[in-house]
């Protein structure tokens, strides 16, 4: 099963500190969602709020279109995956993931049917008279989630279920619960502060700083058309560049900068609502610095930057180049690039790259 | 090296000391039930298993010692489920004067039984319930309650509240919860608050001779014996209560242990 969530101007409050400001947020039915943000931000408390397990100051959740704000965790189409999988650590696998099913009376016939169907689905079957005490951390997890999947509900939320993994192991199992998502088809709501995590298995990511949401949209979008300069650095590396709206017209973008004043074209993105005399950043990804020798439609030119230092990443180069305002910026230049650390290179930008964004 | 020598000797002598400071009483009881004589005074004859013999043909005693063993088992088994329902309460819910009631629960812990004893006794008799197994057995769970409580709370950990969350989320009601969540999950500390208290109870004497009757635990039936005088039979009596007490310990030990392990 699966449901669309809408929620509707959710603030929440811990004695006098505001976990959650007025958030408005649709997320649609059988889509993968990620809440993304630093730790404090919110997103853990909106997941708590989503399961029943806190009462929202104010606000509403609805599940397609049905208002759940004040039903207990048991009778909402949530459930919830928790961080420590919170397995059951006294009964087997079949147990574990027969409970639900069992609290809702169905037959131990049909319960051991239904566990040993949803332990094959995360690849478990052959270890189910184990315990959990038994299993690996990746093995604990698959079955916290077969758990959770045997009561069938509309809305799964997972509370950074990859937290405790390694990094070899956490990347694969990304790809599987995206996998298991897309052959349940139940909507998933999956908290993490790990901005690769949400690129690897969101259809959309929400980005949430402060008890806000700052950010939503697919992780391409939110990639490329980052909506605050808050997004755009926590969604990989941004340089950013302070500066100044001059003036606006629909060719040309004028903003004046430490580099001087720069002619941006229209159709890089611009943040709505901004105007002449705005304080604005210019954001430019590593990648968007072009190798130098390249031919571009809308090169921007920054002048001479000095090669601080270079990383060799296998694919790629990473230089820190130290630009003519004075500050570092991050470059990400082909593998066959090699310049000398202490030499000079003029940094050019892909003008069509470039995002406009409000300053903070 | 001398040094090192005399160390060891110095500890090994101290620990023999230790050791037949706290056992050998016990030695002397159990050595002397075996005595072949009418007094339980040097010398050792013997042995002999008579005064066993003699033991388990007094009806008195073996009533006695069946009296004992339904205190323990019931008052313990009160004991446990108050102690595990208090554990529940004041470690999973927001409870006013929190930090007050778990003293106030622990606190029958530093008063001396006698003390508990006298209490219960005046109570009773002002509501004029007259003393019985029933009332031995209402002084253990006043006795036993604040153990079992320390016990089962000090292993009630903060893991295992998402665990009972994650219980209800399936549907579980409060009561499935703690029946077959919370408790199965402390049956380690339950089984070994249980297996404490059935020793307490079971050789416990002042409460059990304050607030007893006609009816008698076996520490009461063996403080009358004492009272016509030295016999090797009170001995033996005595070694029989310990082995039991031995016993319970081992079996705690075995089966909490191995629930321990497998968890």
């Amino acid at each position: 099963m699966t449901a669309r969530v809408d929620i509707a101007q959710l603030t929440h409050r811990f004695g006098s500190f505001t976990a959650l400001k007025d958030i408005d947020l649709t997320i649609a039915a059988g889509s993968f969602a990620v809440l993304l943000g630093p730790s404090g931000c919110g997103k853990t408390t909106l997941l708590s709020v989503l399961g029943g397990f806190l009462r929202p100051s104010a606000g509403s959740i609805l599940l397609d279109g049905q208002d759940v704000t004040q039903v207990p965790p048991a009778k909402r189409g949530t459930t919830t995956m928790f961080q420590d999988y919170a397995l059951f650590p006294h009964m087997n696998l079949l147990d574990n993931v027969g409970f639900g099913p069992r609290m809702r009376g169905h037959s131990r016939k049909r319960r051991r049917q239904q566990s040993l169907q949803l332990l094959e689905l995360v690849g478990l079957h052959s270890e189910a008279q184990k315990k959990p005490h038994e299993l690996s951390g990746g093995q604990r997890q698959r079955v916290a989630l077969a758990r959770a999947l045997a009561v069938d509900p509309d809305v799964l939320l997972l509370d950074e279920p990859l937290g405790a993994l390694d990094l070899k192991l956490r990347r694969q199992m990304q790809d599987e619960l995206k996998a298991i998502q897309k052959r349940v088809g139940t909507t998933f709501i999956h908290v993490t502060h790990d901005q690769e995590e949400a690129m690897a298995i969101a259809d959309e990511i929400i980005v949430m700083n402060g008890g806000v949401v700052v950010d939503q949209g697919s992780p391409e979008s939110i990639y490329l058309h980052p909506a605050s300069t808050f997004s755009a650095a926590f969604m990989g590396d941004a340089n950013l560049i302070d500066g100044r709206v001059l003036a606006m017209d629909s060719h040309t973008i004028t903003v004046t900068t430490e580099f001087g004043q720069l002619n941006l074209n229209a159709f890089c993105n611009v943040n709505q609502n901004i105007g002449s005399g705005d304080r604005i950043c210019v954001c430019f990804r590593p990648e968007h610095v072009l190798p130098p020798g390249t031919i571009a439609e809308h090169p921007i030119d920054l002048g001479l930057a000095v090669i601080r230092d270079s990383t060799f990443f296998g694919s790629h180069q990473r230089y820190q180049l130290l630009a003519a305002d004075g500050s570092i910026y991050i470059a990400q230049l082909p593998q066959s690039a090699s310049m000398a650390r202490d030499s000079q290179m003029p940094l050019r930008l892909d003008g069509l790259s470039l995002v406009v964004l409000r300053a903070e | 090296m001398a040094r090192r020598y005399i160390q060891t000797t110095l500890t090994t002598v101290y620990a023999a000391l230790l050791y037949g400071f706290i056992f050998l009483p016990v030695g002397v009881l159990v050595l002397f039930s075996f005595q072949d004589s009418r007094l339980p005074i040097m010398p050792f004859k013997g042995p002999t298993l008579k005064w066993y013999e003699a033991v388990l043909a007094d009806s008195r005693l073996i009533e006695s010692m069946v009296n004992s063993l339904i205190v323990a088992v019931s008052s313990s088994l009160l004991s446990v489920v108050l102690g595990f329902l208090a554990a529940y309460a004041l470690a999973r819910f927001y409870l006013p004067g929190k930090g007050w009631q778990r003293a106030l629960l622990t606190a029958p812990l530093t008063v001396s039984y006698l003390i508990i004893a006298l209490g219960l006794m005046i109570l009773f008799n002002a509501l004029g319930v007259s003393r019985s197994l029933w009332t031995i057995g209402v002084g253990h769970v006043v006795i036993n309650t604040p153990l079992c409580f320390a016990i089962i709370y000090s292993q009630m950990g903060d893991h295992q509240i998402n665990i009972e969350r994650a219980a209800r989320d399936l549907g579980a009601t409060e009561w499935q919860t703690l029946l077959l969540i919370t408790a199965p999950m402390m049956l380690p500390s339950i089984l070994a608050s249980f297996f404490l208290a059935m020793t307490f109870s079971w050789d416990e004497f002042i409460i059990a001779f304050l607030l007893s009757r006609f009816d008698v635990t076996l520490p009461v039936e063996i403080w009358g014996l004492l009272r016509s005088g030295l016999s090797p039979k009170t001995n033996a009596a005595g070694s029989l209560v310990f082995l039991i007490s031995i016993g319970l310990l081992i079996l705690a030990e075995l089966m909490v242990f191995r629930r321990m392990k497998k968890t």
